[in-house]
């Protein structure tokens, strides 16, 4: 059925959203400044850290951190241009000090949302 | 590496999706094929297949949808500002029409007593008054001294 089709499923995107998914997309800002605070990168391999890093937890649909990128480069988070690596362009993306600031700020509300939670859960600390 | 039809059918159905300028939408199905090249290169033979990779990066509903609430918010942004712009701009040339009164019987009497003194006393040849009454700036002539 559609749980057991969740792997390469055309209503994967949804499925993503419906199962936890809107608990990532609050958090996907976060997990994308800091993806590019090591270095300017493009949308690929910004997709293949996430779920390096994350070990397969945040296998998010590769598509929908686009949206999300041009909206962090609306806000002025991210600066992107385009670079030619002599086999296609692609668009790089790069942290402002504003968007610096923004995950600094991202990051301590995400430490202290842990730690109540951590609280909450009685769980030691991490 | 050349477009497999399904990615090539596949960006036409986002491009038509899409709300926007044409560069801005050919920008981002650029983006996005150049996403979905690299999968399909890294992808050996025996892999997915090129539609299993298309499902794995979204849906096209998902896609658009994302970007074109981008689109919606940058243009609520644009129209805020311009309305503050517009706004701005008019209560200026209200206090601006209001603090210069043009030569003629608009001058209040206080004023114009003041201007005829300062001609007779300075003789200067332009003269600004100020209306004690109201604080502005009423007159602005020229004068030859006598």
């Amino acid at each position: 059925m559609v749980i057991g089709a969740l792997g390469f499923s055309p209503i994967r995107g949804l499925l993503f959203l419906r199962m936890g998914g809107e608990a990532l997309k609050g958090h996907l800002d976060l997990l994308l400044l800091t993806s590019i605070e090591a270095g300017a990168t493009h949308g690929y391999a910004i997709a293949e850290k996430l779920r390096q890093t994350s070990e397969g937890t945040f296998d998010l649909p590769d598509g929908t951190i686009y949206p999300a990128l041009h909206r962090l480069r609306d806000a002025g988070l991210v600066t992107s241009k385009w670079s030619n690596d002599g086999r296609r362009r692609r668009r790089i993306y790069a942290l402002t000090p504003r968007g610096q600031k923004s995950l600094t700020e991202q990051r301590a509300n995400w430490k202290r949302f842990e730690r109540g939670v951590r609280s909450v859960l009685a769980l030691p600390s991490a | 590496m050349t477009e497999p039809r399904e990615l090539s059918e596949y960006l036409d159905e986002v491009d038509r999706a899409l709300r926007g300028r044409r560069k801005r939408r050919r920008e981002i199905i650029e983006e996005l094929c150049g996403h979905l090249l690299d999968e399909l290169e890294k992808t050996p033979e025996s892999g997915p297949s090129v539609r299993r990779i298309i499902d794995q990066f979204g849906s096209p509903r998902v896609i658009t949808d994302g970007f074109n609430e981008v689109h919606r918010a940058k243009r609520l942004r644009f129209a805020r500002s311009a309305l503050a712009l517009t706004a701005f701009s008019a209560i200026g040339g209200y206090m601006t029409q209001n603090t210069l009164t043009p030569t003629g019987s608009e001058v209040s009497r206080p004023a114009a007593r003041a201007q005829s003194e300062a001609r007779s006393v300075f003789g200067i040849a332009n003269v600004i008054a100020l209306d004690p009454t109201t604080g502005r700036v009423v007159h602005i002539s020229r004068h030859t001294s006598e």
